[in-house]
């Protein structure tokens, strides 16, 4: 049974409903219009070695930074969204990315203790040396930075516009002399030589931006923006963790030859390093800081929610390549020089690669710079440390060295035996004692 | 009565307590090393320290390096562990049968008060798990010299933290059994508080170890579960005997004496607290465990 007029109805009502759909702005994925921007800050930190960015939503409330370093907060509005694959907000800088003018205050049990003012800056460093030459420049002096970098880069583009012309006319040239050479008109000496081959541009610089230098010592403090009308920008106030490094020292990788690119690492002096019987180790040590594993990581990303608060993190920041390993076993010190090594695959099938030293003439490039350490002496129990140029030994770069006798490891299972045995013998005694008891009772 | 009587009288009653306290301990842990059980736990811990120390081998073999502080911590305390556990359970055991078959009302009697009868079966016990650390300081020795470990002095210490962990899970399971009464409810509170303290511990440690930075999202339902660990270990840690040997233990090798003697202190202040309940909890049910 159909009730009169109901098919009308309801065909109206999903007409309604289709209009409704195509007149509804598209699915909730886009509902924010170009105009619903968001307030964030982006970092431009210094993370112990070099400088690392993170921005930080407005869904976050702490931010974290190294203590007694510049980092570069910059105040921005941009279009913030959840990215479901990493359960993340992001920041699409590509639709928006608006830099807010104003003054950060930094403000400490609740007073204000420093008003900083927006400043331009540049990061730059070499790659050949990126954490000895990593740079950040303020101000005037990051003006002049960068233009000094525009002026190398153009001066690089021009030397090498010169050298692919010189380089052509040398391969013209050559091609004349070779025919010469083929009639003996002229000798292999009066061949043209090659222009020198230019050197990379090798600084990288990052464009100039603005953003709000903070250098402060360790403690907790309030960041806030006060806008240019003396309002307090919405979102803009957030609580910030300066930390220190809670100990520096030398670490080490270390890899045994059959294993060189599974190194294990010794963070620590009191650390004791084990090896096998007669093997080679390759020894790197690195400049290393050990800090709060929840600072740390929150620094760098600022939603991470997987560190925690009471672990530690060793922090590698430079290779420690300007010292010598002294080795000393029993009576003996010998004294090793770092040296590069380059990894060369064996041919054929068979998996394989032969470890040797590296010759710049016929070689690209190091595969790794180590200590080379054999351990085929008599002597199961050693020391390294690491001497500097004067020859003194460098604070917390000690390691015992000693060599496992992996061949006694069953003799360990024995000595479990042993209160069973004895506690038998115990039983035996007790009843022993004990019959001699009763002979006495009946006697 | 003159002030010297009463002096008197507290020191010949102080001597009296000294005398059964020490009467009692003899019987006791005489008793205990007569028997086979012991021996055997002794040995099935060696036996589980071993198999620990033999991975350590097998692992070193297999990656040719190994860097470690000190690679008989984690046998050490396994050792400790199963023997305090098994030496409080015997304590528990020892003193609800006491109950169970009315010797208790015998003994109380005669010069035992209740201060004698708990410091004299915890004494017992201690002094049993003394002599077994001696048998794991000769294994670790032992050890150290077969295998060619350091031999660092603080073997001693991780040892000495393991004395005061089994002090507290003794004087824990002395108050069990005056709290109990009846060896099956003592026996059921021990081990059902021991395996929920456990029981948050070790969760908590595999849950962080699934939960690694590395390869964690915040979409991860366990991190929920490892906050909700975390927080809750943090809470047990000042009561678990394991949580303050462990982290003695830990202390001592990151060579952090003040907080290794804070462990230690925690662990004497509640093994203390934990004897002093126990006198109060069998001077309030009375020798018969009637409240």
């Amino acid at each position: 049974m159909t009730i009169p007029g109901f098919n009308k109805i309801k065909t109206n009502v999903i007409l309604a409903l289709v209009i409704l759909m195509f007149t509804l702005p598209s699915g909730t994925t886009n509902a924010q219009t170009p105009d619903n921007l968001e307030f964030v800050y982006g970092t431009n930190h210094f993370n112990g070695a070099t400088y690392s960015s993170t921005m930080v939503p407005p869904s976050i409330d702490t931010m974290y930074l190294i203590a007694n370093e510049t980092s570069m907060v910059a105040a921005r509005f941009t279009e913030v969204y959840y990215w479901q694959i990493t359960n993340e907000y992001k920041a699409n800088w590509d639709k928006a990315n608006i830099n807010v003018d104003g003054t950060l205050e930094i403000l400490r049990n609740k007073s204000v203790i420093q008003n900083v003012s927006r400043s331009e800056y540049v990061i730059q460093y070499d790659y050949f040396d990126k954490f000895g030459t990593i740079k950040l420049s303020l101000g005037a002096e990051a003006i002049a930075a960068r233009k000094d970098f525009e002026s190398k880069q153009a001066q690089y583009r021009d030397d090498l516009h010169n050298y692919y012309q010189k380089l052509n006319a040398y391969q013209e040239e050559f091609q004349a002399a070779l025919a010469k050479l083929q009639h003996g008109e002229i000798t292999e000496d009066q061949m043209p030589q090659p222009p020198i081959p230019l050197k990379d541009l090798s600084i990288f610089s990052t464009d100039l931006l603005w953003g709000y230098p903070i250098n402060l010592p360790p403690g907790e403090y309030t960041i806030r923006l006060r806008l240019p009308d003396g309002t307090i920008q919405p979102d803009s106030e957030k609580h910030l963790i300066v930390f220190e490094n809670l100990q520096e020292g030398i670490g080490y990788n270390i890899s045994a030859e059959e294993r060189w690119n599974k190194p294990i690492q010794s963070d620590e002096e009191s650390e004791v390093v084990y090896s096998l019987k007669s093997k080679t180790l390759y020894i790197q040590p690195v400049h290393q800081k050990q800090y709060n594993q929840l600072f740390y990581s929150r620094m760098n990303n600022s939603q991470n929610t997987t560190a925690s608060r009471d672990q530690k993190i060793w922090v590698p920041f430079k290779e420690a390549k300007e010292y010598t390993l002294k080795v000393s076993c029993k009576n003996q010190t010998t004294q090793i020089q770092m040296q590069d090594y380059f990894v060369k695959q064996q041919a054929g099938s068979k998996l394989g690669y032969d470890i040797i030293p590296f010759d710049p003439g016929n070689m690209d490039k190091a595969t790794f710079t180590a200590f080379k350490y054999s351990n085929t002496e008599d002597a199961d129990v050693c020391c390294w440390v690491c001497l500097d140029s004067h020859g003194n030994e460098v604070p917390k770069s000690q390691r015992e060295f000693r060599i496992l006798r992996t061949e006694r490891n069953q003799s360990i299972y024995l000595i479990s035996a042993f209160p069973i045995i004895i506690g038998l013998g115990a039983a035996f005694l007790r009843k022993r004692q004990v019959r001699k008891i009763k002979v006495s009772d009946g006697g | 009565m003159k002030p010297r009587d009463n002096l008197m009288t507290y020191q010949s009653k102080t001597k009296a307590r000294l005398h059964a306290i020490n009467v009692l301990q003899q019987r006791n842990s005489r008793s205990k090393l007569w028997g086979l059980g012991v021996f055997l736990t002794m040995s099935v811990a060696m036996g589980v320290s071993s198999i620990l120390v033999g991975n350590v081998i097998k692992f070193s073999k297999a990656n040719i390096l190994l860097s470690s502080k000190q690679p008989l911590l984690v046998p050490i305390l396994v050792n400790g562990v199963l023997l305090s556990l098994y030496l409080a359970l015997l304590a528990s055991a020892g003193i609800s049968k006491e109950y169970d078959k009315g010797t208790l009302e015998t003994l109380m009697v005669g010069p035992v008060d209740e201060i004698s009868f708990v410091i004299g079966n915890f004494l017992a016990h201690l002094k049993v798990f003394g002599l077994t650390l001696l048998a794991a300081l000769g294994w670790s020795y032992l050890c150290i010299w077969l295998l060619n470990f350091s031999p660092r002095p603080d073997i001693i210490a991780l040892l000495f933290a393991n004395l005061f962990m089994a002090s507290e899970l003794i004087a824990f399971g002395v108050l069990t059994a005056v709290w109990g009464g009846k060896t099956k409810n003592a026996l059921i509170y021990f081990i059902l508080i021991i395996l929920f303290l456990s029981g948050i511990q070790l969760a908590n440690s595999v849950v962080a170890s699934i939960v690694q930075i590395e390869n964690a999202h915040v979409g991860n339902s366990l991190i929920l579960v490892r906050n909700v660990l975390t927080t809750t270990n943090r809470f047990i840690q000042w009561i678990s005997p394991y949580s303050q040997v462990r982290y003695a233990m830990q202390s001592i090798l990151d060579q952090r004496y003040f907080a290794y003697l804070l462990s230690m202190g925690l662990m004497v202040l509640q093994t203390a607290l934990l004897l002093i309940g126990s006198v109060l909890s069998l001077k309030k049910k009375g020798v018969r465990g009637i409240v």
